[in-house]
Formats: structure tokens, C-alpha cells, sequence
């Protein structure tokens, strides 16, 4: 199966969005990382199993394709994060503080971090995604939280 | 709050820009027609040089800027034609009607290592002289194809219609293939779907 590119752009860009900023933590990164992403699904000539093998795809392919964005020149010439968290509107204090300190956390745990809390996968699901063991994928998250400590509180 | 609710409060302040969806259908479509032109390039170059059997030719010579002759929506016409170094083109031209319209297109294509390189005034010309499926402000979907204007929306089926085309002047054959969702491709041996 296949869906139509305005279909799933209206279900995941934020999600993609939300998944190649935590990687490039940049506006126009992401955003570049989103079109790619789209484009390169309009043009893979693919029969997906179903939608949520979809969403996998897409997501890879933008973690993929943020970490290059990230190795690029053009990377290192765009808006500073802080400038950027100062624009978005969070509800609470509390979730500003934990956004700026996700942020802070190094690239190879905030996107295990974000696809197990933001996109719920579990891990054997994120070391397909990512295509790395699943105790990498332990690790990671454990580290992880444990950086996380006193910011995600469970109530 | 559990820290998987806490965690997406955080993250759904993270948006993309209102006009990013438009932009990701916009390049989408782009592409679509770059890959189109590569289905094509059978397509003879015979058919976008020189008058007579040709649809167009180059009457000046300068780097940018050149005056050829296409076919509009059926109708044949002198259009100034300009090229910018990234590949894109805007074409000028007046209808039947009097009425000058400006339309621009063209864009990157990809060489074989997979590269983006900006289109050559070849591949401009070639775009240019290629069926062009229309959505009239009436509803009406026409097919054009240098002097050919045809109606197709009656035609459609399960969602596509399939026309044959032929160039009269070079007896070359296109096939394509018309979706009702404003899309369509062709090829010059069979029909895509």
C-alpha cells in the first residue's frame, strides 16, 4: 500500500518535525528534513505493508537524513537553539525546563529518549528504526533517563 | 502526568511553519515532473529545435534569454523564454486572446551519482514541449499536446484515464496516463500507472 503525500503530511509532519529537531536542533534543519522526507517517500516506488510500517519508514528516513543535515556545512550557520525555545509556546514552565534539558542531552539519546517517549515505540521497535541492537537501545535510554532525573516526574 | 504525557506536553510546543505543508506538495509536484522528463527522454530532441516538423527554435543566441515558439494549450506561439543558472525558466508569451500569461518551472534533476544539477536549456525545451494535463476553472480536464486540445473529463476510470497522443509532424507516440487527483505521467512505450 501506499498513501497519498498530503495524507500523511497532515498525520506526521510534526511528528517528523518533532524527530529530525531532536536531532538538528534547528528550525530550518528540520523543516529541510521534513520536505526531503516527504519527497524521497513520493518518489520510492515501495508497497508498504501497511500505515504504521509507513510511519517507521518515514521516521528513519528523517533521522537519517537530520544526522547529515547535521554534518553539513549550513548546519553551523542558522539560528541559535535558546533563540529558538524562546519563540515556542509551552504550556507550563515545567515542560519548557524539560524540553531545554532534552536538548542538552547527546544526539544518540534524545532520539532514543523522543521515539520511546514522544512516539511510543518500544525498544526492540527503536533498534529497527535505528537499526542498532536493542541493549544499545537500553542503554541509551537508561542513560538517558537517568540524565532526565528530577525533570520527568511521575505523578 | 506520566513521564510519556509529561514528555509530549514538552514536545508539542514543536511545530513546523504554516507553510510547510503547502511547500511539501509544491516540491512534490516539482519532482514528480522532473521525474516525468527522465520517463521521457525518448522523447526526440528533433521535436524542440527548429521550426516546421519542431514545435520551437532559438532565434537568439544570448546566455539567458531566448525567443522560441511552443505550443499553449493548443495554439502555437511566440514566447520569451528565460533561464537562470539554477535551472529554473520562466516563459512569457500572449494567447490567442491577447492576454500575456508568464508561467515558470524547470528546477533540479538528478545525474547518475545521484547528484542535484540545475536542468539545461535542453531540458528546459524538452519540459516545455511535453503533454500537459490542465483542470480548467470550469472543471474541465484538458490534455494538450502541441496543436492537440482534448477533453478528458468524462474519461476517467477508477480514478485514471489513459490517452494516446501522437505528434503528428514526427509520428512519435506518447502514452499517458491522467489521475483525477490533478497528476499524471506518460511514456513513449507504454502507459505508466
Amino acid at each position: 500500500m501506499k498513501l497519498p503525500v498530503d495524507v500523511l503530511a497532515e498525520r506526521y509532519q510534526n511528528n517528523i518535525y518533532s524527530a529530525a529537531f531532536n536531532i538538528c536542533r534547528n528550525p530550518q534543519d528540520a523543516e529541510d528534513v521534513v520536505q526531503e522526507t516527504f519527497l524521497k517517500y513520493y518518489c520510492i516506488h515501495k508497497d508498504f505493508e501497511d500505515e504504521e510500517h509507513i510511519r517507521a519508514w518515514l521516521l528513519r528516513v528523517a533521522i537519517n537524513k537530520a544526522k547529515n543535515q547535521v554534518l553539513s556545512f549550513w548546519h553551523k550557520n542558522k539560528q541559535a537553539l535558546d533563540d529558538y525555545i524562546e519563540t515556542l509556546a509551552f504550556e507550563t514552565p515545567e515542560s519548557e525546563d524539560l524540553f531545554e534539558t532534552v536538548m542538552m542531552l547527546p544526539e544518540k539519546m534524545r532520539i532514543v529518549i523522543h521515539l520511546f517517549y514522544y512516539e511510543d515505540y518500544s525498544v526492540k521497535e527503536i533498534a529497527r528504526i535505528l537499526k542498532i541492537s536493542e541493549s544499545n537501545v537500553k542503554v541509551r535510554l537508561n542513560r538517558g533517563r537517568e540524565l532526565l532525573k528530577g525533570k520527568l516526574k511521575e505523578e | 502526568m506520566t513521564e510519556k504525557e509529561q514528555y509530549k506536553a514538552a514536545f508539542s510546543a514543536l511545530r513546523p511553519s504554516d507553510g510547510l505543508n503547502l511547500e511539501v506538495e509544491h516540491m512534490a509536484n516539482l519532482r514528480k515532473k522532473n521525474i516525468i522528463k527522465a520517463t521521457a527522454t525518448a522523447l526526440a530532441v528533433s521535436l524542440l529545435v527548429f521550426g516546421g516538423s519542431g514545435a520551437a527554435y532559438a532565434a537568439n543566441l544570448g546566455n539567458i534569454q531566448r525567443t522560441v515558439q511552443v505550443w499553449m494549450n493548443g495554439d502555437q506561439t511566440d514566447a520569451s523564454l528565460e533561464i537562470s543558472g539554477d535551472g529554473t525558466y520562466s516563459l512569457t508569451f500572449v494567447d490567442v486572446d491577447g492576454v500575456e500569461h508568464t508561467r515558470g518551472g524547470g528546477g533540479k534533476a538528478f545525474d547518475i551519482f545521484g547528484n542535484e544539477v540545475p536542468l539545461t536549456e535542453e531540458q528546459i525545451m524538452q519540459q516545455l514541449q511535453m503533454p500537459e494535463v490542465i483542470t480548467s476553472k470550469d472543471g474541465r480536464v484538458m490534455v494538450y499536446y502541441f496543436d492537440q486540445a482534448i477533453d478528458i473529463t468524462d474519461n476517467f476510470k477508477n480514478g485514471k484515464c489513459h490517452v494516446q497522443l501522437t505528434n503528428a509532424a514526427t509520428g512519435e507516440t506518447v502514452y499517458l496516463t491522467a489521475y483525477d487527483n490533478g497528476g499524471y505521467a506518460f511514456n513513449t512505450s507504454k502507459y505508466i500507472d
